[in-house]
């Protein structure tokens, strides 16, 4: 990877400042902003390629890169982070031998990953539906002695009425996912707490700390192909404040007819840890935490190596209990009062011998999910 | 997007900069008058029950009209604060006065009228409500499908039925129309939730000893002990008549409409027809309501207990979910006069199911309870003949008995059923 420092850059015109450059794995086609000349050599999405300078026009790139506006910092515990790493190492039976703390923790690489951010002007005109308290009148009845009293009762409902207007407002950071892989990703790493955001610069973003600075994946959604997704953001948000425009206690069927213009695109960074094992055919199994709460997901491979080594060890183990137990059968003939010695240990040989049949099918079980 | 700002509604307070909101006017006019004339010879045209559409009797034009049935999923209303204030005014004063837009006659409309002819160029028009009354205005109807011969052979076989109505009013109630009119109706919905306690009696037997006649005898005594219970009922399209100007006995008495046949309101079913708006207000009607609820409800908690020896019964129960609607149904209506005073009948114009008052003949009544009286009578001379011959009456005496029993029976029967026949 050669890494040359280039005078008025197209990233500084995007926000990113003289230091940064734009990388891409040739094994994963992702791409990234890092810190020129302190970067991690292989992919950290994918960790099996090696990262190579761009070589295209980075101008190309204008709809994909966007200033940093805000993001999340790495939060997460190292104590809290090694306990959840150590329990995935664990929750995998017959593991990998490559699958421990202390490779996974080695291999942990930090990259932040975008959303976009929207400022857009909208005028609009809605109708919807909106609930108001009103009070209805009931009754309470009662019989004694033949007679009946009546008691009325107010209680308190909510009604809907129709409602219809016109807006003039201007919206601030309605984000949509940037990356195709979103919602795949925020599935495996949970929720972040966005309210912790803070403002963000590439001089903030590829700050080191003891280890090599983040990386900062570059969107794979131009805005085009993100815009629809921030409409039914931009209608929520709308929807929320007709509500209280009407003064309303709900708001439902809020159907706009909207119009959109002064767009200003940024992005918003999400901190994402990424580390990776070697399965049996040294292919790397990707690991991923949040890194703001830790949640971690990663892929589960089990060892057909280690689970063929645990059907030997265990054969072996029932193959010497067997000869124990005919050993000592055939010593009962001689001695009295241990026949029921070799029953028993037959009877574990037995068991050891059956529990042979366990690991591969469990292998197979795990690997198959 | 239809267009905007929607029609009907007006600019209302924002509680956001940057918003303007609208909300439908709760004064709008609706249209206040809807004539029907027909499109190819521009004679009047009516609704005719037989085609279920408007027709022209002049030049035979028919007109579908656009309503869907909607059956028992029509539209209810709560008994909110707001409904009750508008239903206490009754219909509107605003409609007293109506210009006829054919011929431009002054037109008085009767206040609870909801239909029109014009006396001077005969043209039908359907009056509609004013907007402060939009929740009761009328939303759905079920359509006449009795027609007006039908409803004749009715009353001519309910009236030939009787023997007690005088032999001339036979002939006479084939001469009398019968007038269809669409009656005010307010439905009811509630659920009840009743929590009940009683002495209940079960009734057991016992063996005790007979001081008198020194021997162990059977006896039946009741036993008293305290239960009670929940009651739930579902009370669903219980019809109260919204009107006091026709009999209330009879109108319940026709009742039985089948509401699957409800259909949203379109003034085309109205068209040379006699509709009326409600007087009784929606109050009272719920308060009517309310007492049959509470009586079935009622009735239901003492088939909840377990037996059906009850005293002492005390019951509180919550009314839940009540709700309202206001709708028009079919009837024909007759009033006819005989000897100096009027009578009223009824007929559903949905099923034809018939009620009415039906003068009585008492001398005819009179005469038929003498008559039951004769054969005791003549039980009582033979009884009496034999018992001066054979100086004992014999079993002719008790047969002399049971005849005036019966004969007494029939004449309460008789004169209950006829006393029947004038109610009101």
């Amino acid at each position: 990877m050669s890494e040359q420092a280039i005078p008025g850059s197209p990233l500084s015109a995007m926000g990113w400042g003289s230091e940064s450059t734009v990388v891409i794995c040739p094994r994963c086609d992702w791409r990234f902003l890092g810190k020129r000349g302190r970067m991690q050599q292989n992919c950290p999405h994918c960790h099996q390629g090696m990262l190579e300078e761009y070589a295209g026009d980075l101008n190309m790139l204008a709809d994909f890169i966007k200033p940093p506006e805000i993001y999340l910092p790495f939060e997460v515990p190292v104590a809290t982070l090694d306990a959840k790493l150590q329990a995935f190492s664990r929750s995998i039976p017959f593991a990998p031998t490559d699958l421990n703390l202390t490779n996974l923790k080695q291999r942990l690489r930090m990259i932040y990953i975008p959303l976009w951010l929207v400022d857009s002007d909208v005028e609009a005109t809605w109708r919807a539906e909106c609930a108001y308290p009103y009070q209805v009148k009931s009754h309470k009845e009662q019989l004694v002695g033949g007679r009946w009293t009546t008691q009325e009762v107010l209680e308190t409902k909510l009604g809907w009425d129709k409602r219809a207007g016109s807006l003039k407002r201007s919206y601030q950071n309605v984000s949509a996912p940037a990356l195709e892989a979103h919602a795949s990703l925020m599935t495996a790493l949970g929720n972040y707490d966005t309210q912790r955001a803070k403002p963000a610069s590439a001089e903030i973003l590829f700050r080191e700390s003891g280890s090599l600075p983040a990386m900062v994946s570059i969107a794979s959604r131009d805005k085009d192909d993100a815009w629809p997704d921030t409409t039914p953001r931009f209608q929520e948000l709308a929807s929320r404040e007709a509500r209280q425009a009407c003064a309303a206690e709900d708001i439902r069927e809020f159907a706009w007819d909207a119009t959109y213009s002064n767009q200003n695109w940024s992005m918003f960074l999400l901190p994402v840890l990424s580390s990776y094992y070697l399965d049996d055919e040294n292919k790397a199994q990707i690991v991923i935490a949040n890194g703001q709460s830790g949640a971690l997901s990663g892929s589960r491979r089990a060892s057909l190596i280690q689970a063929k080594k645990a059907v030997r060890n265990r054969l072996i183990a029932a193959f010497v209990l067997l000869s124990i137990a005919i050993l000592i059968g055939l010593l009962s003939l001689a001695v009295d009062g241990i026949g029921a010695l070799a029953v028993i240990v037959l009877f574990v040989a037995v068991i050891v011998g059956l529990s042979a049949l366990q690991p591969i099918p469990a292998v197979q079980r795990i690997n198959q999910t | 997007m239809p267009p905007f700002p929607p029609k009907n509604f007006i600019p209302v307070k924002s509680e956001m900069p940057g918003f303007t909101v609208y909300a439908p006017d709760p004064n709008v006019k609706q249209a206040a008058i809807e004539e029907f004339k027909c499109p190819q010879c521009g004679a009047m045209t009516a609704y005719s029950i037989g085609q279920a559409a408007i027709s022209c009797q002049h030049c035979g034009f028919v007109e579908e009209i656009d309503a869907q049935v909607v059956g028992k999923e029509a539209a209810r209303n709560d008994f909110s604060l707001d409904n009750l204030a508008l239903a206490a005014h009754g219909w509107g004063e605003e409609r007293k006065e109506l210009k006829c837009l054919s011929c431009g006659a002054e037109i008085a409309i009767p206040a609870e009228s909801l239909v029109a002819s014009c006396a001077f160029c005969g043209s039908n028009k359907v009056v509609l409500g004013v907007a402060s009354q939009v929740q009761l205005q009328p939303k759905y109807l079920i359509p006449f499908k009795v027609d007006a011969p039908a409803s004749q052979k009715i009353a001519r076989d309910w009236m030939g039925k009787s023997w007690m109505i005088p032999k001339k009013l036979k002939d006479y109630a084939s001469l009398q129309p019968f007038t269809p009119i669409y009656i005010p109706y307010w439905s009811f919905h509630a659920k009840t939730n009743a929590n009940w306690r009683a002495e209940v009696g079960h009734t057991v037997s016992e063996r005790y000893y007979n001081s008198s006649t020194k021997s162990w005898e059977t006896r039946t005594k009741t036993v008293w002990r305290w239960e009670s219970g929940n009651v739930k009922l579902n009370i669903d399209n219980l019809l109260v008549p919204g009107t006091e100007r026709i009999s209330l006995y009879h109108l319940e008495k026709v009742a039985s409409f089948d509401l699957n046949g409800l259909t949203s309101y379109a003034p085309g079913f109205l068209a040379g027809m006699q509709a009326k708006g409600y007087d009784r207000a929606l109050e009272p009607a719920w308060e009517l309501a309310r007492g049959k609820m509470r009586e079935s409800t009622k009735s239901a908690c003492y088939s909840d207990a377990s037996s059906s020896q009850i005293r002492n019964f005390s019951m509180k129960m919550d009314f839940e979910d009540e709700n309202w609607r206001y709708l028009l149904m079919p009837v024909y209506l007759a009033a006819y006069q005989y000897d100096l005073k009027t009578y009223q009948a009824v007929i559903n114009g949905q099923n034809g199911a018939i009620s009415g008052q039906r003068p009585v003949d008492w001398k005819k009544v009179n005469l038929v309870i003498g008559l039951s009286f004769l054969p005791a009578i003549i039980a009582a001379i033979i009884a009496l003949i034999s018992y001066l011959v054979n100086g004992a009456a014999g079993s002719a005496g008790a047969f002399v008995w049971l005849l005036l029993l019966v004969a007494v029976i029939s004449a309460f029967v008789i004169y209950g059923q006829a006393k029947k026949e004038g109610k009101i």
